[in-house]
């Protein structure tokens, strides 16, 4: 969870990764911002991140984003 | 209690609409020589209606047709008139109870290859038919398929007469409107005939810059305008009405310039006509009208007649027609 | 049948009577007539395409269920999967492209060899580029689990066909649509009435200031020689028509869909408040946009090859730019699909290479541009600096303009020379605005325009804040809303252009 809030401090600087859930809803993270945090973690963590996984749901809030991830890890 | 205070506001709503509508149109909306063209093929007998375009408004006149023929015949053609103009015009005639014997439509091929122009002249026939099953035809033909403003404001295309608007009033209020009278159509460019025939007078200005006129194209034919005339030919049929087709001739320097035009025109009312069964005239290549294309015997290069010559011409075509008056239909 | 003309009027009104009258389970089976019967009026022959279209997709979203659920072996499923997906991508695109470019195709294969083979007389089946990117979607949507698909083939065709939106979109999405579609609605007063204001507020926008810009604009651009001190009216008059004209006919189809009790997706968000060209294209023909990202961008950027080429970028140069590069090509190629969407010309392509550039280059410079502005001290939220913003890229949006309205790219980059060396705004009032025009006429139809703008910028001032204007009218009294109405209604034949110069919605053509 630290890396991820690394890297999205890395990519998207200056957002509150901590508690914000509308990452997405409030256009803090646009398509690019979303296509350099999924680059990042598919080279960190190992994961291959498929179009349909590309939702809000997954990319409102950090946690969420952990949650894919750690889905993901498992599905592999 | 609510729904009946809603019908009300609605049906006040839509009495101010179409009272402010009427109120516009009474203000800006012409008296325009197509109200005196309908009303006098709705109210007189006629042996011949002629139909079609400008050329055929400023170069056939009915009374000169009528000396050589022995008719009453009446000028309905309008530039701006397209084949479904002309077929319901007819139609209006017949349902009023003056069938004609013989229709002349003449053929103006850039009325084939264009389609109705959404501008003042789209609806002014229309405007003038009386309540009718043609007139609903009318509507469902051609108003239905324009504009939406056409038929909830007919005034509209108008509203640049805002500053002539005294006139206008005034011009309704006069006599002369009320029976259908010819003498405020007059101005220094032409004098407009009961029988519909424009005179075109001589004005230094005329030909002074040079003006195409719409040609044909082959690519461009407007099925409509086809239907329409094929309509108008089933109908003539129908109602044992002769249909006769005539191109009335144009300066010789602008079939010489635009040749493959016109003769590609000449070849597709050849068409056209023999399928329906109709009589065709191409005064173009008509041997008895080549002395009567000199420029100068028109008001542009487009092929409008001065009056003095399309007196000549009328009578010279009616005597070429191949028949005899008064005909009698089965 | 056109958008403005009387027989639509009729069509609506008919519609929308039989549809509050009938049963409410056959709500949307009437919703499917009408909206067959409207695609035929505009060529029984091209019901082929439509119907193509849906039964292809409608059999695709099938089969991959089928497949998903019965097939126990995933590499299997996922084989095969695939392979429905690129028959059914290939099907529709496929017909696409051959009706909308093959002609351009065949052009440019006689310019390059020198031959002369015949071009073909295709015509553009009605909305098919809508459709067909509507239709598609769905079934991507399939494949990728984010919608259960459609058993009821009926019910398909209405969610591809409905009328309203065939012809210009908005392009909508299954799960969002498809419900509304089929649902039962009651009858309400107040619905039809903000369903006919926004019908009327579009009318608005397309008959006052997109016909009245329109022809200033069709006589600059085409007469680039006589008008080249007019250049740059030339295209913010053009800025004006597009957006009245696109956004105007937007509001008209989302009015009707409204009198059905249906919300279509939101096509247009105030696009000339946008900060940056990315900003632009969110609030810009946004349903395309959204498109492109969902079914574009995001699989040709997520792709195998494209996983190769990051990790070569990275390798080469470094961590960032390394993972931005692989972004911005894929955003290249959206942009170049939108650019060829609009149509099969070279200006089109330049036009949508243009926007993907600037928006690629502020993504590689994005870190950059943060740190210049620490630098700097700019604060980002301070209003000058937001004006800015809005200039530049309303600048921008501009020059990409040149490119889509312009005959050829030589014609736009004539014009953009022009736009800087000439300037004689007042041969403005020698455009006639009718035939036989006057100067006083122009004149009237520029103050027309004038107010008009201010009107809308007005109105998406308030929008912009969050405010909706059909909610505030709506708490008005009686008399004031009907005054409003009265005047909008009034305002279509008094201010507005006839047809006859400017024909009917730009982007119907599509």
């Amino acid at each position: 969870m630290e890396q991820l809030l690394e890297i999205l401090e890395d990519i998207q600087p200056d957002a509150d990764y901590e508690n914000c859930e509308t990452l997405i809803d409030d256009g803090i993270l646009d398509s690019f911002a979303i296509l350099s945090i999924v680059s990042e973690l598919e080279d960190a963590f190992g994961v291959s991140v498929t179009p349909a996984e590309i939702v809000p749901e997954n990319f409102n809030s950090a946690k969420a984003l952990w949650a894919m991830v750690c889905r993901l890890k498992e599905e592999a | 209690m609510r729904n009946f205070k809603r019908f009300a506001v609605l049906t006040l709503l839509l009495a101010f609409v179409i009272g402010v509508n009427s109120l516009l149109s009474f203000a800006l909306y012409p008296y325009t020589y197509s109200r005196v063209d309908i009303h006098n093929l709705i109210s007189e007998d006629h042996d011949t209606i002629f139909v079609g375009s400008s050329h055929g408004k400023c170069g056939l006149n009915p009374e000169v047709f009528d000396s050589v023929c022995g008719t009453v015949s009446t000028n309905q053609c309008l530039g701006g008139e397209y084949p479904i103009d002309a077929y319901h015009i007819v139609r209006l005639a017949c349902e009023t109870g003056h069938k004609p014997k013989q229709v002349i439509y003449e053929l103006d091929a850039g009325y084939f290859v264009t389609e109705p122009n959404e501008g003042a002249d789209f609806a002014i026939l229309y405007e003038e038919f009386p309540a009718s099953f043609t007139k609903l035809h009318y509507w469902l033909t051609k108003i239905l398929d324009g504009d939406f403003r056409s038929t909830l404001f007919p005034w509209y295309l108008y509203r640049g007469k805002l500053f002539s608007l005294k006139d206008t009033i005034a011009s309704k209020t006069d006599s002369e409107y009320k029976n259908y009278g010819i003498s405020s159509f007059a101005n220094p460019a032409q004098i407009y005939h009961s029988s519909g025939f424009i005179e075109r007078l001589v004005q230094s200005s005329d030909k002074s810059v040079k003006d195409t006129p719409v040609l044909y194209s082959a690519e461009d034919i407007c099925t409509e305008s086809e239907r329409y005339f094929n309509k108008l030919a089933e109908f003539c049929r129908e109602e044992g009405i002769r249909l006769i087709a005539v191109t009335t001739p144009v300066p010789e320097v602008t079939t010489q310039e635009h040749s493959s035009a016109y003769e590609g025109a000449d070849q597709y009312f050849t068409a056209l006509t023999k399928a329906q069964g109709v009589e065709y005239y191409n005064c173009n290549y008509m041997e008895e009208f080549s002395d009567l294309r000199d420029l100068n015997y028109y008001v542009d290069y487009d092929g409008h007649y001065y009056g003095t010559y399309a007196n000549l011409f009328t009578e010279r075509f009616a005597k070429s027609l191949d028949f005899n008056f008064p005909i009698a239909y089965n | 049948m056109s958008l403005i003309s009387m027989k639509f009027v009729v069509f609506v009104a008919a519609a929308v009577f039989g549809y509050y009258v009938i049963p409410k389970r056959f709500q949307w089976v009437w919703l499917l007539l009408f909206s067959y019967i409207y695609y035929a009026s505009s060529g029984v022959k091209f019901l082929f395409f439509l119907l193509f279209s849906t039964l292809t997709t409608y059999g695709a979203g099938r089969l991959l269920y089928a497949v998903r659920t019965s097939c126990t072996d995933k590499k299997k499923a996922r084989f095969y999967g695939r392979i429905i997906v690129v028959c059914g991508l290939f099907l529709n695109f496929g017909m696409l492209a051959v009706m909308k470019y093959t002609n351009f195709v065949i052009l440019n294969i006689n310019a390059v060899f020198g031959t002369q083979i015949d071009l073909f007389s295709l015509l553009l089946p009605l909305g098919i580029s809508f459709y067909t990117f509507q239709s598609t979607g769905y079934v991507l949507d399939v494949y990728w689990g984010k919608c259960e698909p459609e058993r009821n083939v009926l019910r398909f065709a209405l969610f591809v066909s409905f009328f309203p939106q065939i012809l210009q979109g908005p392009i909508g999405r299954f799960h969002r649509l498809a419900g509304q579609l089929y649902a039962e609605h009651t009858f309400d007063f107040q619905r039809i009435e903000r369903g006919l204001e926004l019908i009327l507020w579009g009318f608005f926008k397309k008959m006052v200031l997109a016909d009245n810009a329109g022809v200033f604009v069709s006589a600059i651009f085409s007469d680039t020689q006589n008008y080249a001190g007019l250049s740059i009216f030339g295209v913010l008059g053009y800025s004006i028509q597009l957006y009245g004209d696109f956004s105007g006919g937007m509001d008209v189809v989302q009015g009707i869909s409204n009198l059905f009790g249906i919300t279509l997706d939101d096509n247009f968000k105030r696009p000339y408040f946008a900060r940056s060209i990315t900003d632009f294209w969110h609030r810009w023909h946004i349903t395309l946009g959204t498109w492109m990202k969902d079914y574009v961008f995001y699989p040709v950027s997520l792709s195998g090859w494209m996983n190769r080429f990051s990790r070569f970028a990275k390798k080469r140069f470094g961590k960032s730019i390394g993972r931005t590069l692989p972004i911005c090509l894929a955003n290249l190629i959206v942009f170049l699909v939108v650019g060829i969407w609009h149509g099969a010309a070279w200006k089109f392509i330049v036009y949508g290479l243009y926007n993907g550039i600037i928006i690629a280059v502020s993504g590689l410079l994005a870190g950059q541009y943060r740190s210049w502005k620490k630098a700097l001290h700019i604060n980002s939220s301070a209003w000058w600096y937001q004006l800015f913003q809005l200039l530049r890229t309303f600048l921008l949006v501009n020059i990409s303009w040149f490119f889509d309205r312009a005959d050829s790219v030589p014609q736009a980059l004539e014009m953009m020379r022009n736009a800087v060396t000439t300037f004689t705004p007042s041969e403005l009032l020698s455009i006639p605005v009718q035939q036989n025009g006057s100067t006083a006429m122009t004149a009237a139809v520029l103050v027309i325009l004038a107010a008009g703008c201010l009107m809308l910028f007005c109105v998406s001032v308030l929008q912009e804040r969050g405010i909706c204007v059909r909610e505030v009218l709506a708490k008005r009294p009686l008399v004031l809303r009907l005054a409003v109405y009265l005047a909008l209604f009034f305002a279509l034949p008094c201010l507005g252009q006839p047809p006859s110069l400017t024909g009917g919605f730009i982007y119907a053509q599509f």
